[in-house]
């Protein structure tokens, strides 16, 4: 029951349940193999990290998602100023070596999919759309949140203190 | 924020927000140092050749385990010269709480009004009041002779008496872990609420 707004509040934050966690991962498996990409990343349109995949490895994810939507963010923004009528959903990059695909998918995520020059760009593209597709339908807003199940599992009043405990805890002076 | 229940995650997203150079990037810097590579990601930083902020730095703390839940913390700073407006909105889309990141000097007060207003104005473009969201007050550069007094920023900025003003100097990471676990403690008790109002 993913939602996904511009606010930062719960209702309107992303929140993905178990099963569609593992129709994402499914999704995204099958994104990867298919166009052989060295890398594929699923991550919230707000730049929250939430899957990986490919060949690639050692790869800082949560660093690799807040560029990814921050890109998608600004190439929206720079088509609203140029052309308020016009719909992007992919952002492409060729490089010499890879191609790089920034894509929407649904208003909840963003894709990227970085795959190397040999695999004709037609077929990542219809991939790619293929996939955003279906993710975006994944986490389409549907009545009924699980939010039962977080509030049982979130320690009551001092969930607050033990945060800030954490923190502190990291800290190395 | 994201919540994944598969993984018991939570991710909450805070963004440092002031007027340019008042040290929002330098909170990150000492953050960043002061944790374990374990912990965290690694620090992005978006600048252009002068060091400056063109579109944020970015930094992901992971809490550990806290009662069965895995929070991580994204922090993010905004370009706080005057011409990124555009990219400083985008940047506080989604955030879960922000430290708002004030100059001591005198001559910068009046900027400081101006970012403070033009966050308030970007928050409400979201939906979100200024009351009631979780926002932290950091006076940073105390350390610089001139100072401005608490009070007099507290004025500048028109608080009230009781919001609490965190005295930095992020130079040398003085108020930076005390204004990040503020926030954070802020963001997780609106997150309860608001996670035991829709539990109801
Ligand atoms: N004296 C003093 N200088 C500081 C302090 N914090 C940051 N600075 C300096 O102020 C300048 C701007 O800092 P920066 O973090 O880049 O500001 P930002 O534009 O808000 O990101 C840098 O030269 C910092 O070294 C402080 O507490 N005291
Ligand atoms: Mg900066």
């Amino acid at each position: 029951m993913g939602t996904m707004g511009e606010h930062g509040d719960v209702a309107s934050g992303l929140t993905l349940s178990p099963l569609q966690e593992k129709a994402l991962e499914a999704v995204l498996i099958q994104l990867a193999a298919k166009s052989s990409a060295g890398l594929v990343l699923l991550a919230t349109r707000t730049g929250h990290y939430i899957s990986m995949r490919g060949t690639q490895k050692h790869v800082d994810g949560a660093a690799l998602a807040s560029l990814v939507a921050a890109d998608l963010a600004a190439s929206t923004q720079i088509t609203a100023l140029v052309d308020a009528s016009e719909v992007h959903t992919m952002i492409l990059r060729e490089g010499e070596r890879t191609t790089l695909l920034i894509a929407e998918a649904g208003p909840a995520l963003v894709l990227l999919v970085v795959a190397s020059r040999d695999v004709p760009l037609g077929w990542i593209r219809m991939l790619v759309q293929g996939a955003a597709q279906r993710m975006a339908e994944i986490t389409r807003p549907a009545p009924g949140r699980p939010m039962p199940a977080l509030a049982a599992v979130m320690p009551g009043g001092e969930f607050a203190d033990l945060v800030g405990q954490a923190i502190d805890d990291l800290w190395n002076e | 924020m994201y919540i994944n229940y598969a993984r018991r995650e939570i991710t909450v997203k805070v963004v440092y927000y002031g007027p340019a150079l008042g040290g929002k990037t330098t909170n990150l810097i000492q953050i960043h140092d002061h944790v374990a590579d374990g912990s965290r990601s690694e620090l992005i930083s978006l600048k252009t050749a002068e060091d400056r902020t063109l579109f944020f730095d970015f930094l992901e703390l992971q809490l550990g385990k806290i009662g069965g839940l895995a929070p991580r913390a994204q922090l993010y700073t905004v370009p706080g010269q005057a011409r990124y407006e555009a990219s400083r909105r985008l940047v506080l889309r989604g955030a879960d709480g922000v430290v708002f990141v004030g100059d001591s000097q005198p001559e910068r007060q009046q900027d400081n009004l101006e970012s403070w207003r033009d966050m308030a104005r970007h928050l409400a473009s979201y939906g979100f009041e200024a009351q009631g969201f979780p926002i932290i007050v950091q006076l940073n550069k105390r350390d610089l002779p001139g100072a401005v007094p608490l009070e007099h920023f507290r004025r500048t900025l028109g608080l009230n008496g009781e919001a609490p003003i965190f005295e930095a100097v992020a130079l040398d990471g003085r108020g930076v872990r005390e204004s990040l676990r503020a926030v954070m403690e802020r963001v997780v008790v609106r997150l309860r609420r608001e996670i035991s109002a829709s539990a109801a």
